[in-house]
C-alpha cells in the first residue's frame, strides 16, 4: 500500500505537455483557419496557465506543505509567498481565457471586426484589473471573477439546448456534434462543481466552505463567496440540464458516448452529495466544536471524482477537442507523429497515475500494479495507430460539419500564434515579475 | 435549417423550439443561484463572527469532595505505607478529580512525656494520574510540634478552584480543557515515618515506644460550567 499522493504535480505536467504541443502545432499550422488558430492558442494558453499554476500549488504543497481538504490551500501556511501569488494569478488568468472561449468556440458569435481585440485586450485589462486588486486587497476577494462566466454559460446553455432540439426535432445528425462538444466545453470548464450538483441543490456546500474558511484562519469577503457560490450554481444547473438534454435525446434517438460520460458524472454528483450529508456534522465541527478530519474514504472518493476530473480528465477532454474538431491541423504527417507522441503520453500518464491511486487503497503489491502497468502501455502502444487515427480520421472542423450553420469568417491576418503568444507570454511574465516583486516588497500576507 | 433563413448569432442560441427550455433553465439557475446565495451570505456572517471575533467566557466550577482515612500505630522508628486506592472513590456524573489533600495527624498520648513525636509524610510518585511535578503538589511533610501535617497533589492541570474568563470561538472549545478524562486513576501512596522523642532522651520504663497517626484524604472533584459573558 501506498500514500495517497497529490495528483496536482501530474497534472502540472499533462497540463504543460498539452498546452506547449498545442502551441507548437497550431504555430505550424499556417493553413489553418482564423477561427482555429484562435480557438487553438486559447485553449493551448488555457491549459500552460493552469500547468503553471499546478506547478506553484505542488512548490506549496512539497515545500510547505500547505494543501488542506478539497486540494485547498491554507492561506495561514503561505500566503504572500512566490508561489501562492503567482498560483492564484495565474489561475485568473485561466478563468479569463475560460470566460471569454464561448464566444469563439464552437461558433465565433460576435464575429466582429473587433472581437479578437475584445479578446486579448479583455484578458489584459483583466488580467491587470483582477491582479492590482488581489495584491491590494491580499486576496480577499480571489474568485470573485467567477460572475463572468456567467455570460460564456449563458451563451453555452443556450446552444447546448438549441442544437439538441434542432437535431431531435430535424433528425440531423450533424448537430449531434455540436451539442457534444457544447457538452464537453461545459464539463471542461465547469467539471468540478458539477460533481458537487447534489450538494448545491441541498444548499449544504456553504458549509465546506464555512469548514475552509475556519480551518485556515481565511476572512474571505462576500464577493468571493458570491463568486464561489456562482461557479458552484453553475456546475450544479449545467449538469441538471446536461442530464435532461441526454435522458431527452437517449429517449428519442438513443444513447450515445457524451450521454454515457453526462450519466456518469451525475451519479458521481448523486453519490458525491449523499456523502457530503453523511459527513455533516465532520464539516460542521469546525463551527460546533473543534475541526474534525473526514473519513479515509470520503478522502479517497473525492480523489478518484472531483479531483481526478479537474487534474486528470480536463486535460484528455481538451485534447479530446482540439484533435476531434481539427483545430490542430491533424492531417499533415509533421503534425502527425507529435500528436501521437501526445496522445500516448497523456494517456500513459493519466494510466499510471489512477493505478497509483487505485493502489493507494487497495492492497495490490507493487508487482501486480507493476504488471498492469505494463498491460496498459503495451495495449496503447499496439493499438497506438488505431487509437490516434480512431482520434483523428474522424475529426473534422465545426465549419466543415456543418457549414450551413457557420458564420461567414472574418479573416484576420494578425491573428497568427505568434501574436497571442506575444500577448498571453507577455501576461505570464507580468504575473511572476509582479509575485515576485510583491513577495519581494513584504506586502502580502 | 432552410437554405434562405439567414445565419446570425441569434439563431445559433435560440429557436423557436428551445426559446422555452432555455428560459426555463436559466430561470432555474436564477433561482438556485438566489437561493444559495441567501444561505451563502448567511454563513459568511457567522463565520465571519467565527474567525474574527473570540467571545469571553466565564467559568466556574461545582465542587465535591470524598474522604477516606486510616489510623494506624507506628512503632519507634518504623516507616509504613498506606495505600489508598482511587477506585474506590465515586465521581459523580460529568465530574474530574481534581486534586487530593492529605491530612496526616499525630495524637502524643503515650508516655509520661510532654515532647511531640517526630512524624513524616510523603506522598510516592507512582503510576497515579496526577501533575506530580506541579508547583501547586506539596509531596513530603515532616513535624515535631503536634501539629497535623497538610501534603497535596494535583491531579487535574490548571485546576486550582477558583473561577475564571477565558477566550475561545465556541463553547466546546472553552469548555474543551475540562473535560479530559483519565485523571486520578491509580492507587495513592503515603508513606509515614515515625521518631518517638523523649524529654532530655529519657524513657526509663520504655512506655512512649509508638504513636497512632491519623491520615485523612480528601478528594476533591469537580464538574467545569461555562457561560457566555454577553
Amino acid at each position: 500500500m501506498v500514500e495517497i499522493e497529490s495528483m496536482v504535480p501530474i497534472a502540472a505536467v499533462v497540463d504543460l505537455v498539452l498546452g506547449i504541443a498545442t502551441l507548437s502545432i497550431i504555430s505550424r499550422s499556417q493553413g489553418a483557419s482564423t477561427n482555429n488558430r484562435i480557438v487553438g492558442c486559447v485553449l493551448g494558453w488555457i491549459l500552460v496557465f493552469l500547468g503553471l499554476s499546478y506547478i506553484m500549488t505542488s512548490i506549496l504543497e512539497f515545500r510547505y506543505g500547505a494543501l488542506a481538504d478539497f486540494s485547498a490551500v491554507n492561506r495561514d501556511k503561505v500566503g504572500g509567498t512566490f508561489a501562492f501569488t503567482a498560483k492564484n494569478l495565474l489561475l485568473s488568468s485561466a478563468y479569463m481565457l475560460m470566460v471569454l472561449l464561448p464566444f469563439f468556440f464552437p461558433f465565433r458569435i460576435i464575429n466582429r471586426e473587433w472581437d479578437l481585440w475584445f479578446l486579448l485586450a479583455g484578458v489584459c485589462v483583466a488580467c491587470a484589473a483582477f491582479t492590482a486588486m488581489h495584491l491590494m486587497t491580499n486576496f480577499e476577494h480571489f474568485q470573485v471573477e467567477n460572475f463572468l462566466f456567467i455570460p460564456g454559460y449563458v451563451v453555452l446553455i443556450s446552444m447546448y439546448i438549441r442544437f439538441i432540439t434542432t437535431e431531435v426535432r430535424d433528425s440531423d445528425e450533424r448537430l449531434r456534434k455540436i451539442s457534444v462538444v457544447v457538452g464537453l466545453l461545459l464539463i471542461g470548464i465547469h467539471g468540478e462543481t458539477m460533481t458537487y450538483w447534489l450538494s448545491q441543490v441541498l444548499s449544504i456546500n456553504d458549509l465546506f466552505f464555512q469548514r475552509q474558511s475556519i480551518q485556515s484562519g481565511l476572512s474571505i469577503s462576500a464577493a468571493a463567496w458570491g463568486g464561489i457560490n456562482t461557479r458552484l450554481t453553475l456546475g450544479a444547473t449545467a449538469m441538471l440540464v446536461l442530464c435532461t438534454g441526454e435522458a431527452w435525446r437517449s429517449f428519442k434517438v438513443g444513447l450515445s458516448p457524451f450521454g454515457v460520460l453526462t450519466f456518469v458524472i451525475f451519479i458521481i454528483g448523486f453519490v458525491a452529495g449523499l456523502a457530503d450529508v453523511a459527513v455533516l456534522d465532520v464539516v460542521r465541527s469546525c463551527y460546533q466544536t473543534q475541526c474534525e478530519a473526514f473519513p479515509v474514504a470520503y478522502t479517497i472518493w473525492y480523489d478518484f471524482t472531483s479531483e481526478a476530473l479537474v487534474y486528470l480528465y480536463t486535460p484528455i477532454l481538451f485534447m479530446f477537442i482540439l484533435l476531434h474538431y481539427d483545430i490542430v491541423d491533424t492531417k499533415r504527417d509533421e503534425n502527425r507523429w507529435l500528436i501521437r507522441i501526445i496522445v500516448i503520453l497523456m494517456l500513459l500518464i493519466v494510466s499510471s497515475t489512477i493505478l497509483e491511486l487505485i493502489q493507494s487503497f487497495l492492497p495490490i503489491p507493487d508487482m501486480i500494479s507493476s504488471a498492469a502497468l505494463a498491460i496498459v502501455v503495451g495495449i496503447f502502444i499496439g493499438w497506438e495507430e488505431r487509437i490516434v487515427n480512431s482520434l483523428i480520421d474522424d475529426s473534422s472542423s465545426i465549419q466543415e460539419t456543418v457549414p450551413d450553420f457557420a458564420l461567414p469568417e472574418i479573416e484576420h491576418d494578425f491573428a497568427s500564434p505568434r501574436l497571442f503568444n506575444l500577448v498571453f507570454g507577455g501576461v505570464t511574465v507580468f504575473i511572476l515579475i509582479v509575485s515576485l516583486l510583491f513577495t519581494g516588497l513584504g506586502v502580502l500576507g | 435549417m432552410s437554405s434562405d433563413e439567414a445565419i446570425t448569432s441569434r439563431s445559433l442560441l435560440v429557436t423557436r423550439e428551445s426559446r422555452v427550455p432555455t428560459a426555463v433553465a436559466l430561470l432555474v439557475t436564477l433561482v438556485m443561484m438566489t437561493v444559495t446565495m441567501v444561505d451563502f451570505v448567511g454563513d459568511l456572517q457567522a463565520t465571519d463572527t467565527f474567525t474574527s471575533e473570540t467571545p469571553e467566557w466565564a467559568l466556574t466550577f461545582e465542587v465535591q469532595t470524598y474522604t477516606m482515612q486510616a489510623v494506624e500505630t507506628l512503632q519507634d522508628d518504623e516507616t509504613r505505607i498506606l495505600e489508598f486506592d482511587m477506585a474506590e472513590v465515586t465521581v459523580p456524573e460529568g465530574y474530574a478529580v481534581g486534586s487530593i489533600n492529605v491530612t496526616i495527624t499525630s495524637e502524643e498520648e503515650e508516655g509520661i512525656s510532654v515532647q511531640c513525636d517526630s512524624v513524616a509524610g510523603d506522598l510516592i510518585e507512582n503510576g497515579l494520574t496526577a501533575q506530580w511535578n506541579s508547583p501547586m503538589s506539596s509531596l513530603s511533610g515532616q513535624d515535631s510540634s503536634c501539629q497535623p501535617i497538610d501534603l497535596a497533589l494535583q491531579v487535574y492541570p490548571d485546576f486550582d478552584g477558583r473561577s475564571a474568563t477565558i477566550s475561545a470561538s465556541n463553547e466546546y472549545q472553552a469548555m474543551q480543557h475540562w473535560l479530559q478524562d483519565g485523571w486520578g486513576d491509580g492507587v495513592l501512596l503515603v508513606e509515614l515515618d515515625l521518631d518517638v522523642n523523649s524529654p532530655l532522651g529519657i524513657d526509663p520504663i520504655g512506655q512512649d515506644t509508638d504513636e497512632e497517626i491519623t491520615v485523612d484524604v480528601t478528594v476533591v472533584m469537580f464538574k467545569a460550567n461555562i457561560s457566555l459573558i454577553a
